[in-house]
């Protein structure tokens, strides 16, 4: 007779699942609503910052501890990655679990030297004179460009470096990026006239890298 | 399994080589064509990757697949390429080369004044990445995960750093050579990738500003028009798209030089952090006890063998201040390439002769499991 509530031991998981069912989950562990918001904008982090200067495979490569990632974000950020401090968290945490030190190893692509090369080489020929006029380009990258790409196209808080790149001899390729934006560049379509592109890129080229 | 049997060297020197085992690797490779899927091998003779494993598109990080390692030579276009920042446009304008500092007579150069009056030598040296193999540390560290392949060896041709720094006239008081390449890094807030290397190091007539590499005038990815090269170092010292040279009184500022390429002093746990004061630049003191990659298990000689034109050619002198104890220490395959990227240049530019039939083995005098160890610390 005083065992008799062990006969109610059975039923006993069946309520252990109905109550976790009906409770909210933990404050740490999100629904599944929050994570694919998290997963969002850690992609948009990634896309509009670490992806200004790095190709998303190098990045993909990477088997790390949430401490590394934490610590290579942080190494990026102070060497000028424009990651707003709020989303340095949400690209951690994303990173940390994508790309883990647990995570299986992906087999590397693998390209060709003359494809590699192809891909920077200029596409005009040595002789083709240049098109725009440097001084009209020196005045219109100081008004459009310079507040994200700085003064002297060396790169500032939000535009990398333009400097010596291989694009400025890729006419195609820089129009393209001009008119179009990438990451967080709008693009100047509405803003540039084609021969004011042309002027702009004839005044980069006449720039060389110094030391600061 | 065994393989490694088949491939005992007998009495005689001919390799044993029974049509069961021909059989058995046949199929063995079939299993392999079958796994590597779209890596091109072709079937029955020498294993042929064409082209190299892509680590980072942008900077561009490319490794050389073992088979590339096969011979004397590492070919150009399976040479395995680093950057920090990608290469600069090039070629639109003639390249200059600014010398200054601490010289009597500061100048800027063209290639043609560079080499002008100046002896055209070439080098027979291995060029490694000091992150060769990072991909294999467990635990994982942060950086390029090189495996095998960041690693080659070919002839550079061009003129003596010494002979240019003599004619230009050093002061006294200089230590140390600082480099700078063309390629900018991406904002003001990334350090450049600014470097040096002891006036002693830059004196050595091994140290030359590479316009060739194997025969061909240098390629634009491998850091043409011109690269240092600094046979026996590492390849961070080796600077790409060189455009100025600055004598200075001591090291060069900045992160890549001052704290990243830094070795401890002691051997430390990956991932540790140390004080700057326990770190110093990992040529000055290490020793290279060398590395060797069996690149074929289809040898028809043991896997290590050394190469034997090698090691007559090359003569045993360590390079000066580069660490030549390891040179000694090694194995008989890594001194054969530790003292090649030594040896005394050859005075004229010529070709050496391939790879004897049956070498397989890349080996390295610059790298070493400590230097790989410590390469972490960017």
């Amino acid at each position: 007779m005083r065992y008799r509530w062990l006969a109610w031991l059975p039923a006993l998981p069946i309520l252990a699942l109905a109550t976790s069912a009906a409770a909210p989950p933990a404050a740490d562990e999100p629904d599944e609503e929050e994570r694919q918001y998290r997963a969002a904008v850690a992609r948009r982090a990634l896309e509009e910052n670490c992806l200004i200067c790095h190709a998303e495979d190098m990045i993909k490569s990477q088997r790390l501890t949430p401490a590394q990632w934490k610590a290579e974000v942080e190494k990026m950020v102070g060497w000028g990655a424009p990651l707003p401090k709020e989303q340095q968290d949400l690209l951690i945490d994303d990173l940390s679990s994508r790309y883990s030190d647990k995570t299986p190893a992906v087999a590397p692509a693998h390209m060709r030297y003359e494809d590699a090369l192809t891909r920077i080489l200029p596409t005009e020929s040595d002789r083709s004179s240049p098109t725009g006029d440097a001084d009209r380009g020196a005045k219109l990258y100081a008004v459009n460009c310079a507040s994200c790409h700085g003064p002297d196209a060396q790169g500032a808080e939000l535009g990398p470096n333009l400097v010596e790149k291989p694009v400025l001899y890729r006419p195609a390729d820089y129009n393209e990026v001009v008119r179009k934006g990438r990451g967080r560049m709008p693009g100047a379509q509405a803003v540039l006239m084609p021969d004011q592109q042309a002027d702009i890129l004839a005044w980069l080229r006449t720039r060389r890298y110094t030391v600061q | 399994m065994n393989e490694h049997r088949a491939h005992t060297i007998s009495a005689a020197g001919e390799p044993r080589y029974s049509r069961r085992h021909a059989i058995r690797e046949a199929a063995a490779w079939g299993a392999s064509l079958a796994f590597l899927g779209s890596r091109n091998r072709s079937w029955g003779g020498e294993s042929v990757d064409s082209s190299l494993i892509l680590r980072s598109s942008r900077p561009l990080d490319l490794e050389s697949p073992a088979s590339a390692l096969d011979h004397w030579l590492t070919p150009n276009n399976l040479f395995f390429v680093r950057s920090h920042f990608g290469a600069p446009a090039v070629g639109r304008e003639p390249w200059k080369l600014e010398l200054g500092g601490m010289v009597e007579r500061a100048a800027t150069l063209s290639l043609d004044e560079l080499s002008r009056g100046h002896e055209v030598v070439t080098v027979p040296a291995v060029l490694q990445c000091s992150g060769n193999g990072r991909g294999y540390f467990r635990p994982r560290v942060t950086g390029v995960p090189w495996e095998r392949g960041a690693v080659g060896h070919a002839e550079w041709s061009g003129v003596r750093l010494a002979d240019v720094l003599e004619r230009a006239g050093i002061k006294p008081g200089a230590g140390h050579v600082h480099l700078l390449g063309a390629d900018g890094p991406p904002s003001p807030k990334t350090p450049a990738f600014f470097r040096s290397i002891p006036l002693t190091r830059a004196l050595d007539p091994s140290t030359i500003l590479a316009t060739r590499m194997n025969g061909e005038p240098l390629p634009l990815l491998h850091g043409g028009p011109v690269r240092l090269a600094v046979p026996g170092w590492s390849g961070n010292h080796w600077l790409k798209w060189l455009r100025v040279i600055t004598v200075s009184r001591d090291e060069a500022p900045g992160f890549f030089m001052q704290t990243g390429y830094r070795m401890p002093k002691v051997p430390a746990p990956p991932g540790a952090v140390l004080k700057p004061s326990d770190l110093e630049p990992f040529t000055t003191s290490a020793e290279s006890p060398g590395r060797a990659t069996a690149t074929s298990r289809r040898s028809s000689s043991p896997p290590t063998a050394t190469p034997s034109g090698a090691l007559r050619r090359c003569s045993t002198r360590p390079v000066p201040g580069a660490g030549g104890a390891g040179v000694s220490r090694g194995t008989p395959q890594c001194r054969a390439a530790t003292s090649c990227a030594s040896a005394r240049p050859i005075r004229t530019a010529r070709r050496s002769p391939s790879s004897p039939p049956g070498t397989r083995a890349a080996t390295s005098g610059t790298g070493s499991i400590r230097s790989v160890a410590r390469s972490f610390k960017r």
